[in-house]
Order: structure tokens, then C-alpha cells, then sequence
């Protein structure tokens, strides 16, 4: 087995941009966002008993997942809907009781549910504003690094478009919120076998548009 | 063009990332989450909108583990401080308050920016240290305690989220532990005074000093009052600690908004306080 991850920075997927190379920038943003960070279990701590700057510490590391969750489930406002789940989550907050993966997953569960009613409401499938996507990564300030970003999200919101609703929830929770399969069943409020499936099948619907796609593998 | 199955175990690599050994097959899809990963673990968090900061806001009003609460409680005890001092000095208690009183007021009004006049200094007006009542003899329950040096507005910030009340500003005990002239007295709160192990309750200076300075009455313990009294034990001649305190906090809770009437206005003279 071989780690994928370059040290020197994420490579975009070759299945979906094959001139991709490494984004430097991305590797040193990420130190930059989480400096020397405390433990999600004591900020969660802290901020049961009211400490409003572990909750923006919280805000701080979880905001951003919880937004890309939502952006990638194409929800219609992923930020709007990042702030009413962290509302949610300081009304709740000192009813919560687990350690850190049980916190992650109870804000992802409150995530997936405002997407549900966000679906609702909207009563379709809102696709990706292209603005929001430039908007992501402009911060980059290459303008060569930020087309091949673009590029390279484009190509993973196409390939994610391939799935179905379901496949797509259980895929974004394993991958985004770094959710286990107990995790993603408990969200989903399905059984474990079911998202084992699930799973299964959108990975090979993945592979299936990528092999149509006849875009070889990264080097 | 048949392809094969993947195992569990090549599923779980794939959505951790991994490639699968000899599957190269699945190597475009490890990079993909690979690459979603991080893209979503690298994105800045949405700015933080009106309702949830104003939320926040709000909770960190009333947050006691928080600086920024603990500064904005104290801010509001001193705000309170100065709202009962001006009550007081404009009702004309300036001539009636004792002495003790009035330097809380004057300190409190330097602390605000406002200058209040000072008592004058007169050893009979009022007789600290020498004067020592049990606790049966002070029912009301008012305090003259021992004048350790007691921390200023940092009694405004305690965990507790206690704040001292206004008329029991910790300046005064401050100033005439400095002084030495009127004597280890003033007129505080239980909210500044520790709970001691063997049950007595004593000021934070007493202790981090080692307890050298003497108590009123002759006794010079380490750890505090004379066997069998405390500091609440102790009280100022002719009810005077319960005059003033009770003067303070009357007039000045009258002068209060309502909805302010938080933690920093916990009256002085609880039940509790006067019959340990």
C-alpha cells in the first residue's frame, strides 16, 4: 500500500486533470489554518462550559469541512448553512457528551440534516456556483496554480456528479468528514451493510467514468 | 471490459487515500480522494455570520471560563461600582456614609474617572481591629475583615464569575493595608474571601503572604484569625460594617437598570455569612 499524498503538496487527480501538478501553496495554507493545535476534545470541553474562544477555535477547524461537505452535496448556501449548523451546535452544546469523533459526528449529523431541509426547500439539485468555486481558490494569488485548482475541482464536481444522492452522502462523509462506516450509518440513519454498498458501488461508478474517460493514472 | 471486484480492504484504502498494492487500477481514485481531502480539510471557514457572532456575543456575556467574558463582567461590576457611587454621593449621602464607605465611593469614582471626596480621617469614627464580636453577635451579617491587601478590580474577574459588589470595592482594603492607619479593616463581600480547608474563610493575601501579618486582637497565626473566629468574626463598633454595608447596596441596587443585577450584586450580607 502507498500513500498518495506528496510531501510536497496535494496532487490534483490525474483521473480528472491530467497536466495536474502539485499545488505548493495548499500544503503551507493548511500549517498556516491549524498552528500548534489544542486538542478538539479540550475545546469541546471548554466550550460546554461556555468558553466562547474554544467554540471559534472549534468554528475555525470544523467550519471549513463542514462548508466543503455542503458545497460538495451541492447545497444551495454551504456557507449560510455552515453558520446555521454552528448555531445549532452552540444551542446544543452543553447537551453534547463523547470525545472528539463523537463530537465530529454529531456536526456532521446536524450538517447533513440542515442539507436534507436545504434540499427540500430548494426542491432540486442546485448546482455548484462557478463563482464560488473561483471564489475558493482565488485566495492562491497564482494565477497558474489557481486555473489548475479550478480545473481540478471541476473535474472532481463532474466525477461526483456521476453518483446518486446516496452514493454521494456516503462518499463525502467517508472522505470529507473523515466519518467511519458506523459513523456514516448513524448520520444516514441506514445500516451498516447498506453504506458498505453504497460505498462499493460509487467507487465503482468512480472508476467506470474514469476508465470511459481513458485518463491514465498519476505518476 | 470486466472489472474486478474490490475487497473491503481495497475499499477502505481507496477512501483513505491509499492505493491498494497491485492495484494500480484504483490508483486514480485514491487520488481523487486524496485530493478531495485535502481540498476540504485546507478550506477556510465561512466567514462567521451576524447570528451566530451575535450569539456568541451574547454567551460570552454571561461565560466565566472565557477572558473576554471575564473582562466584560468586570467591566459591568465596575460600571455597577460607579452607578452606586453616584447614587449615593447624589442622594447627599456624603455627609451620612461612614467613613469606610466613602473611601470605597472616592476609589471607585478614581477608578471611573470621578472624584468623589474622601472621609475624613477620624480613629473614633470608626475602631477596627480592636473590637472583635463572635458570630452570634452579628447577626445581620455584615463583615469588617481583616485589612490584608486584597486584590483590586481582579476581584471583579474571579472564576466564579463573583464580581465584587459596589460598595465593596477592594480598593479600600488595598489602600488601608498600605496606609496602616486606619487599621486592617474594610467592608467586602464573601465573594473575595477563600474558602480555608478547615472551614474558616480567609482572604487570598493572607495566604499567599504566609499569613505573617497579625490579627486584630493580638493573635498572630499563620493561617489567620485567633482560634475559634474568622475575619467574619470581626466588626466594626456599633454596627457600623452593618450600616454600611447595607447603605451601600440599598441605595445603590436602587440606582441599577434592571436585567444588571448579575453576579457582581450578590449582597453582602447573606444569612449565611454572619453565623458560622
Amino acid at each position: 500500500v502507498h500513500l498518495t499524498d506528496d510531501p510536497s503538496g496535494p496532487v490534483a487527480p490525474a483521473a480528472v486533470l491530467t497536466r495536474a501538478r502539485p499545488v505548493p501553496r495548499l500544503a503551507t495554507r493548511r500549517a498556516a489554518l491549524h498552528p500548534a493545535e489544542s486538542p478538539l476534545d479540550a475545546l469541546v470541553d471548554a466550550a460546554r462550559n461556555g468558553s466562547v474562544a474554544a467554540f471559534e477555535q472549534i468554528y475555525r477547524r470544523m467550519a471549513g469541512q463542514v462548508a466543503a461537505y455542503l458545497r460538495w452535496n451541492r447545497a444551495s448556501d454551504p456557507d449560510g448553512l455552515t453558520n446555521d449548523v454552528f448555531i445549532q451546535v452552540h444551542r446544543k452544546m452543553a447537551t453534547f457528551s463523547g470525545d472528539e469523533e463523537g463530537f465530529r459526528s454529531w456536526v456532521f449529523t446536524i450538517a447533513h440534516h440542515r442539507m436534507i431541509d436545504d434540499r427540500r426547500r430548494a426542491g432540486r439539485q442546485v448546482r455548484i456556483a462557478d463563482g464560488a468555486v473561483v471564489e475558493q481558490h482565488g485566495a492562491e494569488g497564482d494565477v497558474e496554480v489557481d486555473a489548475f485548482a479550478s480545473l481540478a475541482h471541476d473535474g472532481v464536481r463532474d466525477l461526483l456528479a456521476v453518483l446518486s444522492q446516496d452514493q454521494r452522502d456516503v462518499l463525502l462523509l467517508r472522505v470529507i468528514a473523515d466519518r467511519s462506516v458506523e459513523d456514516v450509518a448513524r448520520v444516514l440513519g441506514k445500516r451498516e451493510g447498506a453504506v458498505k454498498a453504497l460505498q462499493h458501488r460509487a467507487l465503482a461508478a468512480l472508476r467506470r467514468h474514469v476508465d470511459r474517460q481513458g485518463v491514465g493514472t498519476s505518476g | 471490459m470486466s472489472e474486478p471486484q474490490m475487497s473491503d480492504a481495497e475499499t477502505d484504502d481507496v477512501l483513505a487515500g491509499l492505493r491498494p498494492e497491485g492495484r494500480d487500477d484504483l490508483a486514480p481514485l485514491a487520488d481523487v480522494v486524496v485530493w478531495l481531502r485535502i481540498e476540504s480539510q485546507t478550506a477556510a471557514p465561512p466567514r462567521m455570520g451576524p447570528e451566530l457572532g451575535d450569539r456568541l456575543a451574547r454567551s460570552g456575556a454571561g461565560s466565566r471560563s472565557s477572558g473576554p467574558g471575564r473582562l466584560r463582567t468586570a467591566a459591568l461590576g465596575l460600571a455597577a461600582a460607579a452607578t452606586i457611587a453616584v447614587g449615593l454621593v447624589v442622594s447627599g449621602s456624603r455627609g451620612v456614609l461612614p467613613g469606610p464607605v466613602q473611601t470605597v465611593v472616592a476609589d471607585v469614582g478614581d477608578a471611573v474617572g470621578a472624584a468623589f471626596p474622601r472621609p475624613q480621617r477620624d480613629p473614633d469614627a470608626v475602631r477596627g481591629p480592636g473590637v472583635i464580636q463572635r458570630p452570634d453577635d452579628n447577626p445581620a451579617g455584615s463583615h469588617a475583615v481583616g485589612g490584608d491587601e486584597v486584590p483590586g478590580i481582579e476581584g471583579a474577574e474571579e472564576p466564579d464569575g463573583v464580581a465584587p459588589s459596589g460598595h465593596a470595592d477592594a480598593g479600600e482594603g488595598h489602600e488601608s493595608a498600605r496606609d496602616g492607619e486606619d487599621g486592617p479593616f474594610d467592608v467586602r463581600c464573601q465573594s473575595w474571601l477563600d474558602e480555608h480547608p478547615s472551614g474558616t474563610k480567609r482572604a487570598p493575601a493572607a495566604r499567599d503572604r504566609g499569613g505573617s501579618r497579625p490579627w486584630p486582637g493580638g493573635g498572630h497565626s499563620p493561617d489567620g484569625p485567633p482560634p475559634g473566629l474568622d475575619r467574619h468574626d470581626l466588626e466594626l463598633p456599633d454596627g457600623q460594617g452593618r450600616d454600611t454595608s447595607g447603605a451601600g447596596r440599598s441605595r445603590g441596587a436602587g440606582t441599577l437598570p434592571s436585567g444588571q443585577g448579575g453576579p457582581w450584586d450578590e449582597p453582602c450580607d447573606r444569612p449565611e455569612h454572619g453565623r458560622r
